[in-house]
């Protein structure tokens, strides 16, 4: 097929765009350099796409803290942001790791002020990447919650073209902090992923109630999967896995549900339930335990944490006997979570990161506030390895400590404009002062 | 107008490079722009496709027929697309070309996500090499492509 082979830069630009909607940002950006044709197409398809694949706006209740002080609220989703009217908005994000490309093995990738001392050694860090504005994204670290604790360092002469960017995990993040509304946790599925456009798709919530909701574009309300009265133990985790929702119980009781809200058992729970476990969830500056859900090179895994020692245990799901079995090492394998994500990356991969170890951030309380009964602050990242229980902080040894605690925004190929900071500004200062 | 396989009538496509195809008229409707031809009643003599070739027709009618099969399961489906477009670059481009100008949306979906798969993390260069595709910028155009890759920060 001769003639094919130099056809493809010829493709009309309607469906290149077709094309280029199935694509993340950074893949987007990086394609203007493979030809003119291309380039052309794809400034045209920023400036008309406002975002590629837009925030879901998901139902929810606007309501003051008097109004939750009087009374709880009767419907399952609300938020104390005037900003954002009657929605809850949830946005894409991707988590990269980077890496400098083969062909550039010296691909400027200098963190921080000096170039890291091992840069024979040099593997690769996890960014999480945001599509903002056309020629914008937004990079973050990869754990995140709230937008002002991280240092601020800087990665500096990165270029696109020069790295290599491997997809590691979607992440949906319900905009503003978790402090300002009461969706512990959710999911999203794109029940297509061959066909996956923005218009079809299926969520799964968790309330701070612990209670489990399901929705699919275009409801206007949220279904309850339980009703209230059958449901003996709280949700505290839902993720996608392998194209179905799977939701974990403060018991490690576990279900599955497909995107027409069939829903199964699909593991018995590790501990009984009753008064105790579930007091325990309820006041959680007390300590319990937390369960969390992760994937890790295709298998479900549980992350069992008792919130007041901070220490973790992890199993690993048999689907065939609906069992969790512990796992007593994860191997070369590294766990991340927040309050909104989890993934899993191997440490081979990974400068100066420690196998078979639990990075999480924010899953901790700081600082209580009794009278809101919500959390104030959140604490930083921290490690726990499961050999030998807490790593030290001082241990964490990573040039990764600045990889994964910077937070900054980046523009690709355009100076920082003035009216964009100037609408930064005034955001911060709505933000500020709700709590 | 009923279209079940049952009563289906036979309708003849004509490619552009003159081969005649004859095809179930409850599979050949799969394509939109054969589907109001047919409502229309303009559908008698060949019909003649200027913009596909006899190859590209051949491979549309084989996905329209196994898509027009009712006894098709949708994990079936799906594992017989993913082998259908394990073809080469040429052949892709004839085809999302094909499902454009014959306005079949699953096919051109099936297509465009393929070409995205393919796409995806890889650097330009390699994009090229894939695709076959000309570096048309010059010296000066590509450092200025250069600097529009780059990270300016805060």
């Amino acid at each position: 097929m001769e003639r094919g082979n130099q056809w493809f830069d010829l493709l009309p630009k309607e469906l290149l765009v077709l094309i280029f909607q199935r694509l993340d940002r950074i893949d987007v950006l990086r394609l203007r350099a493979v030809c003119k044709s291309w380039q052309y197409s794809i400034l045209d398809f920023l400036q008309k796409e406002k975002s590629i694949r837009s925030p879901l706006k998901l139902p929810g209740f606007l309501l003051s803290k008097e109004e939750l002080l009087r009374s709880p609220p009767k419907f399952p989703f609300y938020h104390f942001h005037p900003i954002s009217g009657r929605y809850i908005t949830v946005t894409e994000s991707t988590v990269y790791r980077l890496e400098p490309s083969q062909k550039n093995p010296n691909a400027s990738m200098v963190v921080g002020e000096a170039s890291s001392s091992s840069s024979s050694s040099y593997k690769g860090i996890l960014v999480k990447v945001k599509a903002e504005g056309p020629n914008e994204v937004r990079l973050l670290p990869p754990l995140s919650e709230l937008g002002d604790i991280w240092h601020r360092k800087f990665l500096k002469n990165l270029n696109l073209l020069g790295l290599r960017f491997s997809e590691i995990s979607k992440v949906y993040n319900m905009e503003r902090n978790s402090l300002h509304h009461n969706m512990k946790k959710l999911a999203v599925l794109f029940p297509n992923p061959m066909r996956a456009t923005a218009d079809g798709y299926a969520v799964m919530a968790i309330s701070d109630y612990g209670r489990l909701y399901f929705l699919k574009s275009g409801d206007e309300e949220w279904t309850a999967i339980h009703e209230q009265a059958e449901q003996q133990s709280d949700y505290t985790d839902v993720i996608n896995h392998k194209g179905k929702f799977y939701a974990i119980t403060d018991t490690g009781g576990a279900i599955v549900i497909d995107s027409f809200r069939q829903v199964s058992e699909i593991a018995h729970p590790i501990r009984d339930g009753g008064v105790l476990a579930s007091f325990q969830i309820a006041n959680p500056q007390l300590g319990g335990h937390e369960m969390h859900l992760v994937e890790s090179l295709g298998d479900l895994l549980l992350v069992d944490r008792h919130t007041f020692w901070d220490k973790f245990k992890v199993y690993k799901l048999d689907e065939e006997e609906r069992e969790w079995v512990e796992m007593r090492s994860l191997g070369d394998r590294v766990v991340f979570m927040d309050r909104h994500s989890s993934f899993s990356v191997s440490a081979r991969d990974l400068s100066g990161c420690k196998a078979n170890s639990i990075y999480h951030m924010g899953l901790r309380v700081a600082a209580w506030s009794f009278a809101h009964a919500r959390p104030l602050r959140l604490m930083p990242m921290t490690v726990f390895n499961l050999e030998d229980g807490r790593v030290p902080d001082k241990d964490l040894g990573l040039p990764d400590e600045e990889a994964l605690s910077w937070a900054l925004k980046a523009h690709i190929g355009k100076k920082k404009k003035k009216k964009e900071k100037e609408r930064r500004r005034r955001r911060n200062k709505k933000t500020r002062g709700w709590w | 107008m009923s279209l079940s396989p049952s009563t289906s009538k036979m309708l003849s496509l004509k490619s552009s490079d003159g081969k005649v195809l004859e095809v179930e008229e409850h599979v050949a409707v799969l394509c939109e722009t054969i589907k109001s031809l047919v409502e229309d009643g303009c559908a008698d003599s060949p019909i003649p496709l200027a913009n596909v070739d006899g190859a590209t027709l051949g491979n549309v009618m084989e996905w329209c027929k196994k898509h027009a099969d009712q006894k098709a399961s949708a994990d079936d489906l799906e594992d017989w697309d993913a082998e259908f477009v394990e073809r080469d670059q040429g052949e892709l481009y004839h085809l999302i070309m094909a499902a454009n100008y014959l306005n079949i949306k699953g096919l051109l979906d099936l297509i465009c996500q393929k070409v995205a798969d393919m796409i995806k993390g890889k650097h330009p260069e390699k994009i090229r090499e894939i695709f076959n595709i000309e570096n048309d910028f010059t010296p000066e155009q590509q450092e200025q492509i250069r600097k529009d890759n780059s990270w300016a920060f805060e």
